[in-house]
């Protein structure tokens, strides 16, 4: 069996343990007597937000910042030779983000030198996936509540303009026909409305595409509603990222929507209109889950501003329909999204606070 | 039966009924109403119309089962289908089971009144 040094270590693999190692989505170190890694697999890689060329030797306190107490425990075990097991332990990690982690650390012996092996599973992956999975049965109710309300109202809207229609032939002076004019558009803007909350429900046309022409074709349908001295529209894009099997329309309004919503967030009072500010930033990302569903790469696309934020007693609900933080919202937009997202099996997110609103899609991209 | 004028109209919703008679008849279309399929049914056994308009979703037997049930004792009657519901799957199964054409509510009662005639024609 051909033996490879892996990149990142001096820890000497097979193919096949490499494989398997690599494809667990709990995150495995291996730590020296020292606590300097020696091994990292692919979900630790991800979980760390390390790439492998840099982990290589690292101090564990340098992956987890300001981790005395746990480094401390860890030493100790490694002295007693005991194992242990934290729940829910946080982290800093050097990118500034904060991971929970349950994690086990397992001291053994091989040829005399005392070795530790670290594994690591996100809780906050598994509470993501759950608030998604939960979301995504809210959402299934509410369709089916919304499909049901649509069939209710469009029965009798039927009649009443049905019935306006035949008023109107029947009426002697033509110019009476306005007040029958206003029954009938009034009954077809309500059609509208029903048919835009239960969602696209045209079948989606599936192209390879590229995510970067999405957004461009999204900038310039903006562009023009943008005046530059209000709203700096800027753009970060990761070029690497490979097309991905979409429909390229539905993906537009998607976007669109997350964009007009930020431009309205910072066109409301409470923001100084001179620095408003919306970032299109795209990634990779690697070995994410998404809807229970494990995928090797995804198309991560931000749609972030510097507004006011999503209300904290709306952050529950913003994906479910006639659901707005404007008075004269309709609340659909983001619903429409949401539904549009889901079709191509992607999730969406929102986190939000006073300066920063940050709307990822995260749309799984199909080994080819 | 030199021409083709007769309709039966099949809806349990009053109203649906209402507008349709009313705008068929000013075009000159006789029309018979039904408030479930198993009535039309029963009254097929005895005699045919050139035409039936019939909504999808109904107490009792339903728009797509009468259709079938149409196409297979009466091939060639042609059936609109009416639908309050928005999903495409009813539309595509209706077509696919055989539906003269099919007709979104709330309609237009001049839509309604030109796919009835082009059904007349077809019978």
């Amino acid at each position: 069996m051909a033996k490879l040094k892996t990149e990142n270590t001096d820890v000497t693999l097979d193919n096949v343990h490499k494989r398997l190692l690599d494809n667990l989505k709990t995150g495995v170190m291996l730590l020296d007597s020292n606590l300097h890694l020696r091994y990292i697999n692919m979900a630790a890689e991800s979980l760390l937000g390390i790439s492998d060329r840099k982990a290589s030797k690292l101090f564990i306190g340098e992956i987890f910042v300001k981790a005395e107490q746990d480094i401390e425990e860890m030493l100790a075990s490694l002295a007693h030779n005991r194992g242990f097991t934290k729940h829910q332990a946080q982290f800093h990690i050097s990118n500034g983000k904060t991971i929970i982690v349950d994690y086990t650390l397992n001291p053994f012996e091989e040829s005399g030198e005392v070795q530790a092996l670290l594994e690591l599973n996100s809780i906050e992956l598994s509470n993501r996936i759950n608030r998604e999975e939960s979301i995504s049965t809210a959402r299934a109710t509410t369709q089916e509540l919304v499909r049901g309300l649509a069939h209710e109202i469009k029965n009798p809207l039927g009649g009443i303009r049905g019935a306006a229609q035949l008023l109107a032939q029947e009426l002697p002076d033509p110019e009476l026909s306005d007040y029958t004019n206003v029954i009938i558009e009034e009954a077809d803007r309500l059609r509208n409305l029903v048919d835009r909350m239960v969602g696209p429900r045209k079948p989606l046309t599936l192209k390879m595409i590229n995510i970067h022409k999405v957004l461009e074709r999204v900038r310039n349908l903006v562009a023009a509603e943008i005046k530059d001295d209000v709203v700096k529209l800027e753009l970060d894009y990761d070029p690497s990222i490979p097309k991905i099997k979409a429909d390229p329309e539905q993906l537009i309004q998607a976007m669109l929507n997350l964009v007009r919503n930020a431009m309205q967030s910072l066109a409301s009072p409470d923001v100084d209109h001179h620095l408003g500010k919306i970032l299109l930033r795209t990634r990779v990302l690697r070995n994410v889950t998404v809807k229970s569903e494990f995928h090797r790469l995804a198309a991560s696309i931000e749609v972030i501003d510097n507004g006011p934020g999503v209300l904290p007693k709306l952050m529950d609900t913003i994906f479910y329909p006639m659901i707005s933080g404007r008075a004269d919202g309709t609340g659909l937009g983001l619903s429409i999204t949401h539904a549009i997202v889901s079709q191509h099996h992607g999730l969406i997110e929102c986190e939000s606070k006073t300066g920063s609103t940050c709307f990822t899609v995260v749309l799984p991209i199909l080994d080819s | 039966m030199t021409t083709h004028n007769s309709v039966w109209i099949l809806d349990d919703d009053r109203s649906i009924r209402w507008v349709l008679e009313k705008s068929l008849s000013k075009a000159g279309v006789k029309t018979v109403s039904f408030e479930n399929g198993d009535d039309l049914l029963h009254r097929l056994t005895r005699e045919t119309p050139d035409a039936i308009i019939s909504d999808i979703r109904m107490p009792g037997i339903s728009g797509l089962d009468l259709l079938s049930t149409i196409q297979e004792k009466y091939p060639k009657l042609p059936v609109i289908i009416m639908t309050a519901h928005s999903d495409l799957d009813s539309a595509v199964s209706s077509y696919s089971r055989g539906a003269f054409e099919y007709l979104p509510k709330p309609f237009d009662i001049e839509e309604a009144v030109a796919v009835t005639q082009r059904a007349l024609e077809h019978a």
